[in-house]
């Protein structure tokens, strides 16, 4: 890709401060470039530095050595923060702790009346930004009694109003339940086709196989990097690292052991029944001629 | 059954009652929980879950129906809530925001301090309770709680509970935001509680692999009713049912409903994904 990259994450080591003789090391060395219309799918277990990566993208945490650049800005330059934030929006883990208003449109309007947008642009923003994830319907509602995925839908409104170029979400769909999390997905999707940049980082290999790059962290560092399709191959790997793989994935590998023509480079639920279509009508074929 | 340990009869529950936002949350719902099982309630968001379980530590009482805990009666208003808080432990969705002590040792014995146990009794049981949930009691217990991963956190909390050493744990999405590992993990405690220490455990999820792995039994909760009840085996087969209920399947259970749908003949009860896989080699070599 030529393309400049959005952010830069260039040698980046992470610790925290428990007291003055004592750090926990979390990231070390890390070194990450984000290319417009991307998306990413950073994962990891709990620990291995991914969340805390992510939340280096925007300047929430700077790092202890190296430097993160968001279209060339330092996060370290605090007095150009709202400068980066403006670029790369967030969406965290917990829906409550992301709603401040008794509304939803106001809550979405919460970040445009910080920046001093005018009545009328808040306005168009907060409609296209409630349009884009579906919850026009609901701009009056108070936001306390929507379900987890349609408060993280506002809080993704939110962030959209502002209009980022790049939208990070940490574990966002982690407290759902699956339509709920089927719903945000929608969402992501079709923001990342409309020419959103993308980084998720989430611990749902169905969220993993639609990225265009996965990303694996283990100990602070980067230890796997590639397409779904590719990061997946690496099974043994990725269960040394007590990680998932897609279950059309794990199925197509236990399948092809038990039957070497059946593939076991699939990675979608639709992959592997085309492939069942495809070895049961060869050998249908084959036992007939 | 023998005397169940949890018994609910006809609850009903209904917030903000009179109010322009009044809303219905739990029907008439009677379930009964063994001393010794392994319970599991399913339901879609907003189904009355969530509403359900805190009648289970009084944190809810009883508008109209009964709950009678071990015994005791929940809506009456003698009931003597610390000792009922004792024997149900409720541990809630996220349970890692619920720390307040620096230390994690501190954490986990708070409750059993506030009891008035003497030291060496707090210190006995914040060890065995760590060790349950397996945090090294030596090296964690001076960890300050900021510092400590997602997992890590949540497993504090639910020594916290622990260390109460309650007869019944009741826990709200148990893994919901964990990783694959720690997830695995914390199941695996949760099941070694429930069959080695013989808690009771009463469990809300989403997840349906969690349910396969850990339930006995399955309730299944809709617009604040209990609709169904069985075996996971009996409710994942049923995806009439689960569809019906807005209940998410797991990925593997998916593939054999469209084998099945394209005319393949499987059996769609097959919900571990080896299993999946022992399905589609039937096919394969037959």
């Amino acid at each position: 890709m030529t393309a400049q990259p959005i952010i830069r994450v260039e040698n980046v080591s992470f610790a925290y401060q428990v007291n003055q003789d004592q750090q926990i090391p979390v990231l070390q060395n890390v070194s990450l470039e984000v290319f417009p219309g991307e998306y990413v799918a950073i994962i990891g277990h709990n620990g291995s530095g991914k969340s805390t990566l992510s939340k280096h993208l925007n300047g929430i945490l700077t790092p202890s050595e190296g430097d993160v650049i968001v279209n060339g800005i330092n996060t370290r330059e605090k007095q150009r923060i709202h400068e980066v934030r403006s670029r790369v929006g967030m969406v965290f883990q917990h829906p409550d702790n992301q709603i401040v208003a008794t509304i939803v449109e106001d809550d979405v309007a919460f970040g445009l009346e910080n920046i001093g947008t005018s009545a009328e642009e808040m306005k168009t923003r907060v409609d296209f930004a409630l349009e884009a994830v579906g919850m026009s319907a609901f701009r009056h509602r108070p936001p306390h009694h929507l379900s987890g995925g349609q408060k993280q839908r506002i809080a993704i409104a939110g962030i959209l109003a502002m209009k980022p170029q790049c939208l990070v979400m940490d574990e966002a769909t982690s407290m759902l339940d699956s339509y709920g999390r089927r719903d945000i997905l929608a969402v992501v999707r079709k923001l990342h086709r409309e020419g959103m940049t993308i980084v998720t980082v989430t611990h749902h290999m169905s969220e993993v196989v639609e990225a265009d790059r996965v990303i694996v962290m283990e100990g602070g560092k980067i230890v796997l990097e590639g397409t779904p399709r590719q990061v997946f191959s690496h099974q043994e790997r990725l269960r040394e690292l007590h990680l998932d793989v897609p279950d059309a994935s794990r199925i197509a590998h236990l399948v092809h052991s038990g039957h070497s023509e059946f593939s076991r480079d699939l990675i979608h639920i639709g992959e592997v029944v085309a492939e069942v279509n495809r070895v049961y009508i060869r050998q249908a074929e084959a036992s007939g001629s | 059954m023998t005397q169940p340990i949890v018994h609910v009869e006809n609850l009903s529950h209904v917030y903000m009652q009179g109010t322009p936002l009044e809303h219905r949350a739990l029907d008439q719902v009677s379930i009964q929980v063994a001393e010794g099982e392994c319970l599991a309630i399913i339901g879609h968001t907003g189904s009355g879950k969530s509403t359900l379980i805190q009648h289970f530590n009084g944190l809810i009482r009883p508008q109209s129906g009964k709950v009678i805990i071990n015994g005791m009666d929940v809506s009456s208003p003698k009931i003597d809530i610390r000792t009922l808080r004792r024997q149900v432990g409720l541990v809630f969705q996220n349970p890692e925001d619920q720390l307040f002590e620096k230390l994690v040792g501190d954490d986990v014995a708070y409750g059993p301090f506030r009891m008035g146990l003497p030291l060496e009794e707090v210190r006995r049981r914040v060890q065995w309770a760590m060790d349950l949930v397996g945090l090294s009691f030596e090296e964690m217990k001076d960890r300050p709680t900021f510092a400590l991963s997602g997992g890590q956190k949540r497993k504090v909390a639910l020594a916290g509970v622990l260390s109460l050493q309650p007869k019944v744990l009741v826990l709200d999405e148990p893994t919901a935001g964990l990783d694959p590992r720690s997830r695995l993990e914390l199941l695996d405690r949760i099941r070694r509680l429930n069959r080695e220490e013989k808690l009771t455990v009463i469990f809300v999820s989403h997840n349906m692999e969690e349910v396969a792995k850990l339930a006995d039994r399955v309730y299944v909760m809709a617009n604040g009713q209990s609709v169904c009840e069985g075996t996971p085996r009996q409710i994942f087969g049923n995806q009439e049912l689960l569809r019906q209920h807005h209940i998410g399947t797991p990925e593997s259970v998916d593939i054999l409903y469209r084998l099945r749908e394209q005319g393949y003949s499987i059996d769609p009860s097959a919900f571990l994904p080896e299993e999946t896989a022992m399905e589609i080699l039937k096919l394969m070599n037959r």
